[in-house]
């Protein structure tokens, strides 16, 4: 059948350009295609023919290409569990303000500071403003002040960190399989 | 001939069963249901390669590519454990549906 490879060629391209672009999924598609030019010449077609009408059944590339993409929508990225995906992203949010905790800010000294405040600097100072919030994030005021505004962990930092971890792990992990092995719809 | 959601319905319970006969592929899986289903059921090309490769996307089939006698190549499907279990309770629920058209009409026409 090596004279239909011209054709054959040009009707890979034309798929190609509709964005059928997994070279494994062409492949099959040829040998079906190749399978009906041969059926139709065994019942009688000629060659021309046979090749016409396979192209035909066969279907245009970009109706091909909808069908394909419509089967593929019923699984994969559209069956992820949303809230696990909220979960995750914010779990990794949290976890990225308390690496910012380790992040020093420039020109402030920690020590110098709540030497301060504890010789009673400013008016009353450890009920100011500025008491609370260090207290409040352990020291978060000589580091980056951003990742101090989380309130959560603020007791046990290194703790909530590896928790935090361990959980967006344990969710990223189920995401990932979920991903590739979605479960089936209900019947 | 069937109706679309007719078509769309019975389509994987079909390749599932057709399937637990032994492997086949594509163009076979076409020509089979056409003959059983005395030409009523002509699946098309563009329907039926996204639905296998959704089925075995989910995990209910497997396919390898092998060579044909004509040494050609051709994509080979099988049906898996999972699938198994899919086309057990497709079945039942068939089952119950033919079930019950058989019995209301054998009342009505008998």
């Amino acid at each position: 059948m090596s004279n239909f490879d011209p054709a054959i060629s040009a009707w890979r391209r034309q798929m190609l350009a509709a964005g059928i672009k997994s070279p494994a999924l062409l492949d099959e598609l040829e040998s079906h295609l190749r399978e009906d030019v041969e059926q139709g010449m065994r019942s009688g077609s000629t060659a021309q023919a046979a090749f016409e009408t396979a192209v035909q059944r066969m279907g245009q590339a970009d109706v091909l290409k909808a069908e394909f993409k419509r089967a593929g929508k019923m699984n994969g990225f559209s069956r992820i569990n949303h809230n696990r995906l909220y979960a995750t992203v914010l779990m990794v949010f949290l976890i990225t303000l308390n690496l910012l905790n380790l992040v020093p800010t420039r020109g402030l000294s920690g020590m110098q500071l709540s030497a301060w405040l504890e010789q009673g600097g400013g008016k009353n100072a450890s009920n100011g403003l500025l008491g609370i919030y260090s207290e409040f994030t352990s020291g978060g005021f000589e580091r980056c002040a951003l990742g101090g505004l989380d309130i959560i962990p603020v007791f046990f930092r290194p703790w909530a960190a590896a928790l935090g971890v361990f959980y967006s792990l344990a969710v990223g992990l189920t995401l990932c399989s979920r991903i590739l092995h979605p479960p089936r719809a209900a019947d | 001939m069937l109706t679309k959601e007719l078509v769309a319905a019975s389509t994987e319970p079909l390749i599932l069963s057709l399937l637990s006969r032994g492997e086949s592929y594509g163009y076979a899986l076409i020509q089979e249901v056409k003959r059983l289903s005395g030409d009523k059921i002509e699946w098309s090309d563009g329907m039926l390669y996204p639905v296998l490769h959704r089925m075995e996307h989910e995990g209910w089939i497997a396919s390898r590519w092998g060579e044909a006698e004509n040494g050609r190549r051709r994509k080979y499907y099988s049906l898996k454990k999972d699938g198994k279990k899919a086309l057990q309770g497709q079945r039942e629920q068939w089952v119950t549906v033919s079930g019950v058209f058989k019995q209301l009409w054998r009342e009505q026409y008998v």
